[in-house]
């Protein structure tokens, strides 16, 4: 008897669980990466379905030792020449930081995307164009979300 | 009777007012000359260098002349900027639109880790006629000074062997002559690098 209740109390608690699971918090679209040997990376649409917050902390691949959650960010150099001769040079440098954290706002949707935020990979072998790498991303409020990025082909 | 036109008075008058407007001209050409030289745009020849590249044969950029060559440089372990770049210039150069003998030297910032053989693999995933290039830090730094670039490395959290280098991304455009032609930004996507392959020739 009391395990028949236990078992419906479990369920009625496991129910609301699952509508949880059928729409996540955070939905991940558009992941992507490229080619590579070595190091390679992942773009992605993060949305943020829920009214509060949330914020992208760790991945994790079979395919790579260790994923770095990224930003590059364009800075100028002082005393960095921006011109040769007098032909003016854009005189930037790119810089990569590793982050703790990317925040993705309520009801918003942050892009990983060429030169702002991004996943670094530590290969375990290299990305061949067309297959898909599969990912888990962590999120400090809605949990792992599970999803596969596409090897874009170059050309 | 007829009056031979360049014998009367007038019509002398008229061709030595004509020759001292033109000995005028060709005077006031002189200081324009020396100001533009001055002041105009500088004709820079791209500065020359002797590196490794992936096959680890020695490598001149005057050994290019007669072609257009696209400079930049990056690293293999980078992994938004650098391949981004270089996927772009994969892109361009396969344009119809361009003349299609163009050259992409990308030369490492990173010789610790680029090899030969690692530039190689990496160089090859975009386009197997890319040039990589590397050699030691003392052979490697002159050539950065030459191209007014710089490079800083910046440790991460995974052991010695984990940095990212903050470095120079313009593109420079060799033209057929060995001139500079002009500069590019790595965000330059297909149009715009297209578009500077044929005006950079």
């Amino acid at each position: 008897m009391i395990r028949h209740v236990l078992r419906v109390l479990l369920f009625m608690v496991g129910l609301p669980c699952l509508a949880a699971a059928e729409t996540p918090a955070v939905s991940v679209a558009d992941a992507w990466s490229r080619p590579a040997t070595g190091t390679g990376v992942i773009y992605a649409t993060l949305h943020n379905n829920a009214a509060v917050a949330d914020r992208l902390i760790g991945a994790s691949s079979p395919l790579a030792r260790h994923i770095g959650l990224h930003q590059t960010s364009e800075m100028k150099m002082p005393g960095m020449s921006t011109s040769m001769g007098n032909m003016p040079m854009t005189g930037s440098m790119t810089s990569m930081k590793a982050v703790l954290s990317i925040p993705v706002p309520a009801h918003g949707t942050t892009s990983l995307a060429p030169g702002g935020y991004h996943l670094m990979l530590d290969l375990r072998r290299d990305l061949k164009p067309g297959e898909t790498v599969p990912l888990r991303l962590r999120f400090a409020r809605a949990g792992w979300v599970t999803t596969g990025a596409q090897v874009r082909p170059i050309h | 009777m007829t009056v031979d036109p360049v014998t009367t008075p007038r019509s002398r008058a008229r061709v030595i007012t004509f020759v001292l407007i033109v000995l005028l001209l060709a005077l006031s050409a002189i200081p324009i000359v020396a100001l533009w030289r001055a002041f105009g745009p500088k004709v820079i020849v791209a500065p020359d260098f002797a590196l490794i590249d992936q096959d680890a044969r020695p490598f001149k950029l005057s050994g290019l002349r007669g072609h257009p060559v696209v400079v930049f440089f990056g690293y293999t372990h980078c992994p938004d900027v650098c391949p981004t770049t270089l996927a772009h210039l994969a892109k361009a150069v396969h344009s119809p639109t361009v003349p299609g003998d163009e050259h992409v030297v990308f030369i490492t910032v990173d010789p610790d880790r680029d090899s030969p053989s690692v530039l190689k693999r990496y160089v090859r995933l975009f386009d197997p006629e890319f040039i990589g290039l590397t050699g030691s830090l003392k052979s490697l730094e002159p050539v950065y000074a030459a191209y007014h670039t710089a490079r800083q490395a910046v440790p991460n959290n995974h052991g010695p062997n984990d940095y990212s280098i903050v470095h120079g991304t313009s593109l420079y455009y060799v033209g057929r002559d060995g001139i500079m032609k002009g500069f590019g930004s790595w965000e330059d996507d297909k149009p715009e690098l297209t578009q500077d392959l044929k005006r950079f020739q």
